[in-house]
């Protein structure tokens, strides 16, 4: 069971009209884009761990993971 | 340096004010044609200089401050090391603003950004925009985006023309003032355009852009058109072509985040046909 954490303070979110998310992490001065359907797993991310395909949810985890969005709990 | 007056120039060069130290007359004098000369005592942005160095196989030097950015360069290549010199000068130190090397052009106060790596045939493309399409040259190197309200700032001077291009733009009737080609450069041969003025406009006043078409020049390509691209997508091809969005950090992401997502992104492969060109590019600016 994943849960969305909320964003620490060095982390900044920019949600394109596209609907895509960016992510500027100040501490690592580094900027990442996440995808307009990564981002959509993003907004429903308890309910996409019941519904989305294996690997996809495992794409996505990984992805939001490196941002530091994603804690694994149990 | 001196104050002696015969030994400098002081001039705008787009937004910011230069005093160029020179023993070099004919650059004194090409820089006298090229840009507005300012009252001697004006205060000045950069203090710069291009000297000339050795009486075999002589050289010229950049200098700003004391700082020597470029090594040494064959005495024939003094005004486009100058124009490199002043790109570094504003690239290094105005980080007030987001700094992307794109050519700016304006039309019915409008703008479109084209931001290009080297050989994407930006240089070209705006020279024709400029010369034969009615639009406002508003920078060919760089767009200034102002870091508090994602504006594009006005900084026009002459576009960087390289290789076949000027051969090229100089058959366009309206390009009249074109300096003599350096050939042998770091980047090939290169001449440099004064693009002509349709209307005036202030430099103080910024606008907003209303779409980054990426052009990449490609001979081949059967037919030109525009490729939407996501606004995510442009915004990291954006960073990839600013100067100090690194530098900036939290504010280049806050102004580049308010700049990418006002305006439609694209981009332009294109095979030089100019008229197709302008069709398409004026429907992003109705």
């Amino acid at each position: 069971m994943y849960q969305v954490r909320e964003l620490p303070r060095h982390i900044s979110t920019l949600t394109t009209i596209d609907g895509e998310l960016l992510i500027f992490n100040s501490q690592l001065n580094k900027t990442s884009l996440i995808s307009a359907e990564l981002n959509e797993v993003l907004n429903n991310l308890q309910e996409a761990s019941e519904e989305l395909d294996t690997d996809t949810f495992n794409l996505a985890i990984s992805e939001l993971t490196k941002q530091g969005l994603v804690i694994s709990t149990t | 340096m001196t104050r002696d007056h015969e030994a400098f120039v002081t001039y705008r060069a787009g937004r910011f004010n230069f005093r160029l130290f020179t023993s070099i007359s004919k650059l004194k004098e090409t820089v006298s044609q090229i840009y507005a000369p300012l009252d001697p005592e004006n205060i000045v942005d950069f203090e710069i200089a291009v000297q000339p160095q050795r009486w075999y196989r002589p050289q010229v030097t950049f200098k700003f401050q004391q700082t020597e950015p470029f090594l040494p360069l064959p005495a024939n290549q003094a005004y486009p090391l100058l124009e490199w010199g002043m790109n570094w000068c504003v690239t290094q130190h105005c980080h007030q603003y987001l700094i992307i090397h794109a050519a700016v052009l304006e039309k019915n106060n409008k703008v479109i950004i084209l931001p290009g790596s080297p050989g994407s045939g930006k240089s070209t493309l705006s020279a024709a925009l400029c010369l034969l399409d009615g639009w406002n040259l508003l920078s060919d190197e760089m767009a200034l985006v102002d870091t508090t309200s994602g504006l594009v700032f006005p900084s026009p001077r002459p576009i960087s023309l390289k290789n076949a291009s000027i051969d090229i733009v100089s058959q366009f009737p309206c390009a009249k003032q074109i300096t003599p080609s350096v050939k042998d450069t770091t980047k090939g041969t290169v001449a440099h355009l004064v693009a002509p003025c349709h209307r005036s406009f202030s430099i103080d006043q910024g606008y907003p852009a209303v779409a980054v078409v990426f052009p990449t020049y490609t001979p081949t390509s059967t037919c030109n058109r525009l490729n939407p691209i996501t606004v995510g997508n442009s915004f990291m091809r954006l960073i990839e072509n600013s100067f100090n969005y690194h530098i900036l950090r939290q504010v280049g992401f806050d102004a580049l985040g308010q700049l990418a997502n006002a305006c439609g992104h694209y981009t332009y492969p294109n095979n030089g046909n100019f008229s197709e060109s302008f069709a398409l590019l004026n429907e992003l600016i109705r």
